[in-house]
């Protein structure tokens, strides 16, 4: 693939005297060696462009220069960065003809030069956003679905951005003497351990009641499900105040439970007591939807076959909800392990994680209170990935046909 | 033997009405009929899954109008594909005996057994959604017979296989039928399947039995215009019309609309 040596002689001699031009200036825009790394680097965009061409494609050569202008202007003329602009033009001369690696490329530009201090929180999801939609645009999917989930990505990728903004801002080290501290620790392993009891908690009584929902039938069941629902429309701060109301030191069951031994308000329990009533909603509803996933005719079978109810339940319904079950209680034991607004007003002690970076901000602001937010965050984003991928290993119910594919 | 006495049953605007019918121990019987006539429904009712308003069904002379599904002995085998995902095929087969406490070494030797009637040696560690529609079927039917249950209820079974599955799993219902003697009702809206199969066949139309019988007698005398045509018979205009019919049934309706009683 050598271009005719004519062009090639014309595109040299044009191209030397522009750098020549430079390099004779009374006071040179650039130094002499810069100068000439420059101009082989441009010699070699011209070379692809010139491959740009051959492709038949003679507006591509509008395109392939317009790009070359924009990297131009902004790197060199707008942030005067030389060397930068002779790296990224022969990446961007290289990676045109792939049309992934171009769109890999500009996101590159736009995080690491435009949006300098957030290039890694915008490069990194960005990228991860293009790879799906081009998936999407491979796969043959119609312009306007691959427009929707463009839009509906760099809208997520926005609304993530200050979370992925926080993970990335405290050293190893800051985060290894922060998990150093006693109290760090305990608050953590409080949080950890509450929200999975309350977790357990609410799967012991809202499992069978969406198993009941998912397959009985009766009057005022739109309303249990709107009731279900009430816990996440009740403000946070709201439930902590009823909690106290109900519960609290001054209250008669408050009072009662106290005289037996069993104080609620500022202790483990009540902190269970908290992420039950938060958490609950999510739970139940998943595990609904998981039930009625399950054929009812896979249960039929399995009674004629000789099970009870309750057997067909644990050896048929339960397993093939199970998937769903867990997606469950991971969303439950999300929204229990993030509580904060109730917990701080009806059990502040002992020290959740949350209401221990709540203090720390009120204590001593933004940049002390960081360390154990960021510690926070990448300790349940961890158990979160952990749960998730542990669902892969649980049957799944099949609504449609084995093979055979007969539908 | 299956006896069915004066049936009645409602599910929501559909109903099964007086429905009697009289299966002999080790007999083959078809029910045929039009989609939506009610023979799945019947046969739901048989194994206990569907609550009768009126009437009584006896299996092999004992009364079950009340038991629950689990005490009935019966096979029951559905149209759609309704082996348990999260087993394997033995799992599958195994089941029945499982959940009903059967020793494990009895139940591999009950297993083994059917996997040899069916001719599933090759699928048994396999998981189900890897079989093919007509070995998914056989799977099923052994998972059914692996009870021993007194009575077979076939619903359809053939339905969702494709051309030459269906001619040969036909073929092995047939062949295991003589080799078990279980009495079987099948349900189907195929005629080439009642004539293959059955010792004994009826016809039905809107939650009706319009008439029922020898197959022989069936085919050779129908009762009225309905029978005929959907059975295929020629000459169903020479066919004398019952008292009380309007032969609206013809037009579509969905319902024979003779009093009741007059079943043959």
């Amino acid at each position: 693939m050598i271009p005719p040596w004519r062009h090639t002689a014309l595109a040299v001699l044009i191209l030397g005297g522009v750098h020549a031009g430079i390099a004779l200036m009374p006071q040179p825009l650039l130094a002499t060696p810069t100068n000439l790394v420059l101009f082989c680097a441009n010699l070699y965009v011209l070379y692809c462009g010139w491959l740009v061409v051959r492709d038949a494609r003679p507006a591509g050569a509008g395109l392939f220069a317009l790009g070359y202008m924009l990297l131009f202007l902004l790197v060199l003329v707008l942030l005067e960065r030389e060397s930068l602009f002779i790296l990224l033009v022969i990446l961007y001369a290289s990676v045109y003809r792939v049309p992934v690696l171009l769109g890999l490329f500009v996101l590159f530009v736009l995080g690491y030069v435009v949006f300098q201090p957030y290039a890694f929180e915008t490069f990194a999801p960005l990228a991860l956003a293009f790879l799906a939609v081009w998936q999407l645009r491979r796969a043959g999917a119609s312009r306007f679905v691959q427009g929707c989930l463009a839009t509906g990505l760099v809208a997520l990728v926005l609304v993530l951005l200050p979370v992925i903004h926080l993970m990335i801002q405290d050293s190893p080290r800051t985060l290894q003497y922060v998990f150093s501290r006693p109290d760090v620790r305990g608050a953590i392993w409080l949080s950890l351990a509450t929200s999975a009891v309350s977790t357990l908690v609410v799967a012991l009584w809202g499992v069978p009641l969406a198993y009941a929902m998912a397959r009985g039938e009766f009057r005022g069941k739109g309303l249990l499900e709107s009731l279900i629902d009430v816990p996440i429309l009740v403000p946070q701060s709201v439930v902590g105040i009823a909690l106290l109301v109900l519960l609290g030191p001054a209250s008669p069951l408050g009072e009662a439970l106290q005289a037996a031994g069993l104080t609620v308000a500022g202790r483990f329990a009540g902190i269970v007591v908290a992420q039950v009533f938060v958490s609950c909603p999510f739970l139940i509803k998943t595990a609904m939807t998981a039930f009625e996933g399950v054929p009812a005719h896979l249960e039929d079978v399995s009674r004629t076959l000789g099970a009870k109810t309750r057997t067909t339940f644990f050896r048929v319904t339960l397993p093939l909800a199970s998937r769903g079950i867990l997606v469950g209680m991971i969303l439950a034991w999300a929204r229990a392990v993030s509580e904060f607004g109730a917990i701080i007003l009806f059990a502040p002690h002992p020290l959740t994680a949350p209401v221990l970076v709540h203090n720390e901000f009120l204590q001593a602001g933004v940049s002390e209170s960081r360390p154990v937010a960021v510690l926070l965050l990448l300790v349940c984003l961890w158990i979160f990935v952990l749960l998730q991928f542990g669902k892969t290993f649980l049957p799944r119910a099949f609504k449609s046909t084995p093979a055979g594919g007969l539908r | 033997m299956i006896e069915i006495e004066a049936l009645e049953l409602r599910l929501g605007e559909f109903a099964l009405q007086d429905v009697r019918l009289r299966v002999e121990t080790g007999s083959y019987a078809v029910i045929l009929g039009p989609s939506g006539c009610g023979k799945s429904v019947l046969l739901r009712a048989l194994a206990g899954l569907l609550r009768p308003a009126r009437g009584a069904v006896r299996l092999a002379g004992r009364d079950v109008t009340d038991l629950a599904p689990e005490l009935r002995r019966v096979g029951l085998v559905f149209q759609e594909p309704s082996l348990f995902p999260h087993l394997n095929v033995g799992g599958n087969i195994g089941y029945g005996l499982r959940v009903t406490g059967l020793a494990a070494n009895e139940r591999r030797r009950r297993v083994a057994q059917l996997v040899e009637v069916l001719g599933l040696g090759g699928v048994l560690g396999r998981p189900v959604t890897s079989l093919s529609g007509g070995e998914a079927q056989r799977v099923v039917l052994a998972r059914a017979l692996a009870v021993r249950p007194q009575v077979l209820l076939l619903d359809e079974p053939l339905s969702q296989l494709d051309h030459n599955t269906r001619i040969e799993l036909q073929q092995e219902l047939k062949r295991i039928h003589a080799e078990l003697g279980l009495t079987t009702l099948h349900v189907t809206h195929s005629r080439e399947e009642a004539w293959s199969l059955a010792d004994q066949c009826a016809v039905m139309l809107g939650g009706r039995i319009i008439q029922a019988g020898p197959t022989g007698d069936v085919r050779g005398r129908p009762a009225c215009a309905f029978v005929a045509r959907f059975l295929g018979i020629d000459g169903a205009a020479e066919v004398p019309v019952p008292a009380g019919c309007s032969h609206g049934c013809l037009g579509g309706t969905g319902r024979c609309d003779r009093p009741a009683g007059g079943e043959g």
